[in-house]
């Protein structure tokens, strides 16, 4: 790893998003915190990516542009990353680059916006091995700390994942409140799991991006193998379209069942595939979460 | 059944546990070096189709592995050489006789006797082969050498019903024998040289015989005496059986005449046997007795002979050929149906 996490997530965000996109998602990240512990500040022309709802009728009215209704935080708000990191973070994701890297750049991207917007972040994780938290603060150092952080713990040599256990923690853990950013993949959301992200939801706002997992019997490579147990998972086996048939229907069948469960609870997924649709799909979370009924 | 190639055994089982070895390092050497890494593949690896398709590929490896260890047990058998032997003494296949009768009137009777006698003889031959020359003033070939049975009995019974039927007032011409007749009748040396000429086949080692009909009274001049086709019978390897009516004992002439003398000589020199009818022996018996005499003659040491007998083997290499045919053909066709229905 280089020297800066931060600025190789700069890069790739520009990289990827053009500049109005970049507008957007500061628009959306700014508007998680509308309404709480802001004060009136002034009034500035309408960009993308402005709530419609801040936009100030009458002023529009007069000068005959859009103009929308500018805040100033009275605090500093605090983002908590909760990252599933371990063993099975550093498997294959759909794009065939490695899941820790879009968990890395998933976690960049906050990071960027909280340093953007002098925000705090805070990050727990951790595997079977244990969990661990570091404390929100709003240096660069800090938030390039926490990249690190991840970047150590999500490797095939770390301990098995244990998204459950690390909720369970997180709900105990993370005191301060604010948004909950849970960083994890397809790993499945048990009774316990649920429960204490509910817990979680109650005390903060919690939003998830889940890191997609390479489907098996859509892998192309030759040979993969399970990244806990080191099975080899035959080729002949996993393509077979009886099997490629029964997978999908199984995938869209969770699919459903966590958009429901998490919808339920007013809690908002995103799910990233690849670095070039990463920003696309935050900003698209972002939205979600403001719609989802808070 | 034994087996030529015992040997083969301990190798083929080793071939195939060396084989099995080999795989299995192989396989375990290529595991665990980095397929691409997959996460939280347990509920796909639990899939009802992932655990069916698995097994269906089990089963059709195991028929697979079955149908190779099939053939290799098929390679095997051939590769022991199972065979078969048997002790065999020659056949009488390879025996030739030529009938050399003399139809001069004085043997028409033993001739017909004679022909009748192996009309009957040749019912029971499997693979000798009958000629039949008569002569008189000239020689002729009724037939040449054959093995065709039912033709011979045919042939023979023929004559045999012509010379029994003749009087002397019908007379009895057998086409061509009376050629030349002015220089006398019974060339019995011109006769049997031209009987040695029907035997074939000369660079073949085959058990020869002539059986000579002949009073022995010569009425003429031959251009070979009987000595002299003798020595020529002699020099071929062609032994002469000599048949006697003995008119001379029988019309009280008395002892062995100079005729009679002269054809135990002939016959003797070529190692044959002389009969004379006056010992009361039949035709028949005499003939059993040549007959007899040829088959001791001709019989060589029992020779071992032994017959492969990878028949089997081969079965069942092509049974396992099959059945890996089979194996795959039915499994690229389930491929194709369940491409067709997706």
């Amino acid at each position: 790893m280089s020297a800066s996490h931060l600025d190789q997530v700069h890069a790739k965000i520009t990289l990827y998003a053009h500049r109005r996109v970049r507008t957007v998602l500061d628009g959306n990240y700014a508007s998680i915190f509308k309404g709480r512990s802001m004060e009136f500040e002034d009034l500035r022309e309408y960009t993308p990516g402005d709530d419609v709802s801040d936009i100030d009728w009458k002023a529009t009215a007069r000068s005959g542009k859009v103009l929308v209704r500018r805040y100033i935080a009275e605090r500093k708000n605090n983002v908590t990353l909760l990252v599933n990191t371990g063993r099975s973070m550093a498997a294959t994701a759909p794009d065939g680059s490695s899941k820790a890297g879009l968990a890395l750049m998933a976690a960049g991207v906050f990071g960027y916006l909280v340093l953007r917007h002098r925000d705090l972040m805070a990050m727990a994780w951790g595997d079977e091995s244990g969990y661990h938290i570091l404390p929100p603060k709003g240096a660069r150092g800090h938030v390039e700390m926490i990249l690190s952080t991840i970047a150590k713990a999500a490797t095939p040599e770390a301990a098995p994942a244990d998204l459950n256990g690390l909720l369970g923690y997180a709900s105990r853990a993370v005191t301060k409140r604010g948004i909950v950013v849970l960083i994890s993949d397809d790993a499945a959301l048990e009774e316990t799991g649920l429960a204490a992200l509910k817990r979680l939801h109650a005390q903060h706002e919690v939003l998830m991006v889940s890191v997609a997992d390479m489907d098996p019997s859509a892998l192309t490579a030759e040979a993969p193998q399970d990244i806990e147990t080191g099975v080899a998972i035959p080729d002949a086996v996993r393509l077979h379209p009886e099997v490629k048939a029964e997978q999908a229907a199984m995938l869209a069948r969770r699919r459903a069942a966590l958009t429901r469960a998490l919808g339920s609870e007013g809690i908002a997924e995103g799910r990233i595939e690849s670095e070039q649709t990463m920003v696309h799909s935050l900003i698209s979370l972002l939205e979600r979460h403001q719609h989802a009924g808070r | 059944m034994t087996m030529m190639s015992w040997w083969a055994i301990p190798v083929a089982i080793g071939l195939v546990l060396a084989g099995l070895v080999v795989g299995l390092l192989v396989a375990r050497r290529r595991r665990p070096q980095g397929g691409t890494p997959l996460a939280n593949t347990s509920r796909f690896l639990a899939l009802a189709s992932f655990g069916r398709v698995v097994r269906r590929h089990a089963v059709v490896q195991g028929l697979t592995g079955l149908t190779v260890l099939v053939m290799a047990v098929g390679a095997t058998m051939v590769a022991v050489r199972p065979a078969e032997s048997e002790t065999l003494t020659t056949e009488l296949a390879s025996r030739d006789v030529v009938l050399c009768l003399d139809v001069s009137g004085s043997m028409i009777e033993v001739d017909a006797d004679l022909m009748s006698v192996f009309e009957d003889l040749v019912k029971e031959f499997d693979g000798e082969r009958v000629g039949l020359s008569v002569f008189d003033s000239s020689s002729v070939t009724l037939f040449p050498l054959t093995d065709d049975y039912e033709f011979l009995a045919d042939q023979l019974g023929l004559y045999a019903e012509q010379l029994e039927s003749w009087d002397w007032e019908s007379g009895f011409d057998y086409s061509g024998t009376m050629l030349g007749y002015e220089y006398g009748s019974s060339l019995i040396g011109d006769g049997l040289a031209m009987c040695l000429d029907l035997f074939d086949h000369t660079d073949q080692e085959r058990a020869r015989a002539v059986v000579l009909a002949t009073d022995n009274y010569l009425s003429g001049a031959p251009y070979l005496t009987l000595e002299q086709a003798a020595t020529l019978a002699k020099m071929s390897n062609i032994r002469v059986y000599g048949i006697d009516p003995g008119w001379a004992s029988y019309y009280g002439y008395g002892g062995d005449t100079v005729e009679a003398e002269q054809m135990r000589e002939a016959c003797e020199l070529t190692g044959g046997e002389y009969y004379t009818m006056d010992d009361g022996g039949t035709v028949r018996k005499i003939a059993n007795a040549i007959l007899k005499e040829e088959a001791a003659l001709i019989e060589s040491d029992p020779y071992l002979v032994v017959y492969d007998r990878s028949g089997r083997g081969v079965a069942v290499m092509a049974v396992g050929l099959a059945g890996l045919v089979l194996v795959q053909a039915a499994t690229v066709l389930a491929g194709r149906g369940r491409r067709r229905s997706l």
